[in-house]
């Protein structure tokens, strides 16, 4: 089951990064591709997010590549 | 009925009330609109267009003005039958060579006699793509967000003040494009169905439920007048470009670093870098529109303040608000500060709060069922809404 969701857009390299790296780490996540317009402004009302890659789980947000970097060290 | 709609200019006003105009014609409605700044333009006699008609001197452009409005209040039906629609298009303030410049004639608004104005808005990439179009795209970036606001605010002063003048309410909408014109058409012939602000998300929701949502969208569409605040997309600006800043900054700040060593003695300037700077050394393309990231960088604040206030005007105009917080899969709410924020904002300006929560109310925080009916579905919370507004439905 997957525990984490990240949201991304596939034009950002950090985004790609991102993934790469849970995907190391064995991170389970399920992956949400915001690219359509109505998406990305929908995703930051609904969630309230203001950057991405964006990392949700068990309620918390890891907001940048670096949030998630930090994430994955702590872990 | 008569009805002044004012916005700013890239809206393509004209069009907007073309094709509300067929929505009109296949309700056998009479509709009728003028646009006063074309009007303006065909009773001059020498050469001018939109490109060139507020250069003309102050004195003569006042005199085009009144003798226009003059023309156009003579040439408009004064019928006072109800099936009669007669539409001002117009702007309340232009913006010209980066300064404000007045274009409606407080006589002329006394004379028309509005019995609502409505202020049409759009996202504003989608205003800059308008004035694009027309070759008329003399603006700072944030002057496009300034001049929104300035349209909506003058717009509703107006409203308040030409109604004290008149001795009567007049309504006073924002209405966004990306509705369509079927919201206009309804809020002119249906005035009298509920208003209501739909507050649903899109994301982190599963396929089933979106579709589910999207269906009772349609049907609140329908048979209401539904403001729905994700039709101006503005904060996908400040998404997209807070994506991109941490690898701008990476790769910047290395080379501005050494830009800080720079000092010369006796100059009355310095280096000058701060955690904004890398970002305003970026150039952005958004849906074929090219903006700079001092432009963008300009305006971020600016776009999240006016989603508030926005939004809280949209709750203004409307009778009751519907929400939808997001089960998560453990079946626990998930809302977000703006909803919360909506929420409460609603019930404390005595408008109902309709929530929508597939979980449970008893897994909802007194936070939220202290302000609001709660509904486990969609149907039910329709049902309830049809029943306590006594509306027939229409299918």
């Amino acid at each position: 089951m997957n525990n984490y969701k990240l949201y991304t857009v596939s034009w950002s390299q950090y985004c790609s990064k991102a993934e790469s790296l849970l995907n190391e780490a064995d991170v389970p996540f399920e992956k949400i591709v915001l690219d359509k317009w109505d998406l990305l402004a929908a995703a930051a009302r609904d969630i309230g997010i203001r950057r991405l890659p964006a990392l949700e789980g068990k309620g918390i947000f890891y907001e940048g590549l670096s949030e998630i970097i930090k994430f994955l060290e702590d872990k | 009925m008569r009805i002044i709609m004012t916005g700013q200019s890239g809206l393509n006003k004209s069009g907007y009330l073309e094709e509300s105009k067929k929505i009109f014609d296949e309700e056998k409605k009479s509709f009728r609109y003028e646009t006063l700044g074309h009007k303006m333009i065909e009773n001059y006699d020498g050469k001018i267009d939109e490109r060139t008609i507020l250069n003309l001197p102050k004195n003569l452009l006042d005199l085009l003005q009144s003798v226009t409005s003059k023309k156009l209040l003579e040439e408009f039906d004064y019928s006072k039958k109800e099936e009669d629609f007669l539409i001002l298009n117009t702007h309340v303030i232009f913006r010209w060579h980066h300064g404000l410049f007045p274009t409606l004639d407080i006589d002329m608004v006394l004379k028309f006699e509005p019995d609502m104005i409505v202020c049409l808005i759009d996202t504003i990439l989608n205003v800059k793509k308008g004035l694009k179009k027309r070759d008329t795209d003399f603006f700072n970036f944030w002057e496009l967000f300034a001049w929104r606001e300035e349209e909506i605010w003058l717009s509703k002063f107006m409203a308040d003040s030409v109604g004290k003048l008149l001795g009567r309410n007049i309504p006073f909408f924002i209405l966004p494009k990306a509705q369509g014109p079927k919201i206009f058409a309804n809020l002119l012939i249906k005035s009298n169905l509920p208003k209501t602000y739909i507050s649903f998300p899109i994301t982190g929701i599963t396929p089933e439920e979106n579709k589910r949502n999207e269906e009772f969208k349609s049907e609140v569409k329908e048979n209401f007048i539904a403001f729905d605040p994700l039709s101006i997309e503005d904060r996908n600006l400040t998404l997209a470009y807070y994506t991109e800043e941490e690898e701008i900054k990476e790769k910047y700040n290395k080379i501005l670093q050494s830009i800080k060593t720079i000092k010369e003695p006796g100059k009355k300037w310095s280096p000058y870098i701060d955690e904004y700077t890398p970002l305003t050394l970026t150039k952005f393309e958004f849906s074929g529109i090219e903006l700079i990231g001092r432009e963008l960088l300009s305006v971020t604040e600016t776009i999240d303040s006016q989603i508030i206030s926005r939004d809280y005007m949209l709750i203004d105009q409307s009778d009751f608000l519907v929400m939808y917080i997001r089960a998560d899969k453990e079946g626990e709410p998930r809302i977000s500060a703006g909803c919360q924020s909506e929420m409460i904002y609603a019930y404390l300006n005595a408008k109902p709060v309709y929530v929508v929560f597939s979980g449970g109310e008893k897994k909802l925080s007194p936070w939220i069922t202290q302000y609001s009916e709660v509904f486990n579905n969609v149907s039910e919370c329709l049902a309830f809404i049809l029943k306590e507004h006594k509306i027939k439905i229409s299918r």
